[in-house]
């Protein structure tokens, strides 16, 4: 039989992995983009907090990290609620795994934004002042729209390293793609066979990313004109 | 400001005394059980996602003495007593060695079985268990088992190669590649992972069962927290109610050849 019966379970992986990854995505993105700011226009403080934020993350393994929250955060909240008498508040690995990864990519992604800000001509923010518009105007119409397309090909990076990094959640029973074939691999004995499917799975993703990456550069690329030798 | 930190340390106090388990532990409707479940014949899951192998009949049997739900909570090997102790589920039940190194952090329940040691090679290789056999040989272990422990003890200083792996499935590619000689493994896991399958059909046990050492007792039991004290008597009595009435050797029938793990006596 077809994967031994454990097409439907591989599916389900697969679909867990996806929506671990694009959640995570979008916390890492606003992360990012809260962090890249913090470090270029915040106070002292905001640049404090940013600062301490991407060294730190960055500096520790994404292993350690998952295993820290999701257990001694665990640990902690148990420790208050009985205190409080209340009733155990259960952290859900799932949302664990989202803000763990989101947390982690978070940093990667406020130093790729921070370099792309720092693409934008400055000109170009001091003129949107000139025209009187606010600072949230000056960010969303001129300084986001030119510092995405600088900042795609970092985030193409991040985006692949991250949808790998979801395999992390294994390690706290979450059933996604590597924990899914890793137990269809051993209940069957045929552990190669489901390692190459695992593969060849984010292989595609990968590619079907990598589409959706080229249509965003183009589409930030608007109005940008390329010189050909 | 100071009476919330009166009261967390009230409530620390509390949870070490077990004074805060004893509502939710005076009675189970389900029993959650964390579970590793890539070990067959003990515990996997069937092509239909189900819970399956000799672990979860137990457990299942042991639930319906005390009148509760067996509830299967996953999780890796290495992260089920970080897991039990921040009470994402109240019992582990993975083919866990209770080992004395495993006692000072949790408590077990009395062994529900043993499972024997054996060396397994190359049919015809003519290795045997023992140092001078092995010695100038590789020879694989599992990371954190009995049988690293014995073989480290025993073999080390003759010359062998120990190779320790994270991961059972290492052990037998290695195997097949030649990179090990021989592989010192849990008896049934050697059988339902690797001998009957199409990639372990050159190799075979070789020499008998170990025996000797206390170490080699590998009896395996349930593990929970230390605070737990009522249920565990509960699963103590369930488990020599099973006993006595044949049901836990009933059950090792069906996914075992005689011998090849130790059944307890009932106390």
């Amino acid at each position: 039989m077809f994967l031994h019966g454990y097409g439907g379970q591989i599916l389900d992986g697969t679909l867990e992995t996806i929506k671990l990854a694009l959640l995570s995505l979008l916390v890492a993105f606003l992360l990012g983009l809260i962090g890249a700011s913090a470090k270029l226009f915040g106070n002292l403080l905001f640049k404090g907090i940013a600062q301490a934020y991407t060294t730190l993350v960055r500096s520790v393994p994404d292993l350690v990290l998952m295993l820290l929250i999701f257990f001694s955060i665990q640990m902690g909240l148990n420790n208050i609620t009985d205190a409080l008498g209340l009733p155990m508040l259960e952290i859900d690995p799932f949302i664990a795994g989202v803000l763990t990864i989101g947390f982690i990519y978070g940093a990667y992604f406020a130093e790729t934004f921070r370099g792309a800000f720092l693409a934008v001509p400055k000109g170009q923010l001091e003129a949107g002042k000139a025209f009187g518009m606010s600072d949230w105007q000056v960010f969303s119409r001129i300084l986001f729209p030119q510092m995405m397309r600088f900042a795609l090909p970092g985030i193409g990076n991040n985006w692949l390293v991250l949808l790998k990094a979801t395999a992390l959640v294994s390690i706290i029973g979450l059933s996604d793609l590597v924990q899914v074939t890793q137990t269809a691999g051993r209940a069957t004995a045929s552990m190669f066979l489901f390692i190459s499917v695992a593969g060849l799975i984010y292989l595609a993703l990968t590619t079907v990313s990598s589409i959706v990456l080229w249509w965003l550069e183009k589409k930030y690329s608007v109005g940008v004109r390329e010189a050909h030798l | 400001m100071k009476i919330r930190k009166i009261l967390i340390a009230a409530g620390l106090a509390c949870s070490i005394l077990g004074v805060g388990n004893l509502a939710a532990a005076s009675e189970w409707k389900e029993i959650r059980i964390g579970v590793e479940a890539t070990y067959p014949p003990f515990e996997y899951r069937n092509a239909q996602g189900e819970m399956e192998g000799f672990d979860v009949d137990v457990a299942n049997a042991i639930c319906g003495k005390l009148h509760a739900k067996c509830v299967w909570v996953e999780q890796s090997f290495d992260g089920l007593i970080p897991a039990l102790q921040a009470r994402k589920f109240d019992v582990i039940h993975s083919s866990m060695t209770a080992t004395e190194a495993r006692a000072k952090v949790i408590d077990f329940t009395d062994p529900l079985y043993a499972i024997p040691t054996q060396l397994i090679a190359k049919k015809g290789s003519g290795t045997l268990p023992t140092a001078e056999s092995l010695s100038g040989k590789r020879l694989g272990v599992l990371q954190g088992t009995t049988q690293e422990a014995f073989a480290k003890k025993a073999w080390g200083k003759g010359g062998v190669q120990i190779v320790s792996y994270q991961d059972q499935s290492q052990t037998y590619a290695d195997l097949r590649a030649g990179r090990l000689d021989a592989a010192l493994l849990e008896k049934p896991n050697a059988i339902a992972g690797f001998l009957v399958t199409p990639e372990g059909r050159d190799f075979e046990f070789v020499g008998e069962v170990l025996s000797g050492d206390p170490i080699l007792t590998n009896e395996i039991a349930m593990g929970l927290r230390k605070s737990d004290v009522k249920l565990k008597e509960a699963i103590n009595k369930a488990i020599n109610e099973l006993a006595a009435e044949g049901t836990i050797a009933e059950i090792a029938g069906k996914y075992f050849q005689p011998g090849e793990i130790g059944l307890m006596q009932a106390k």
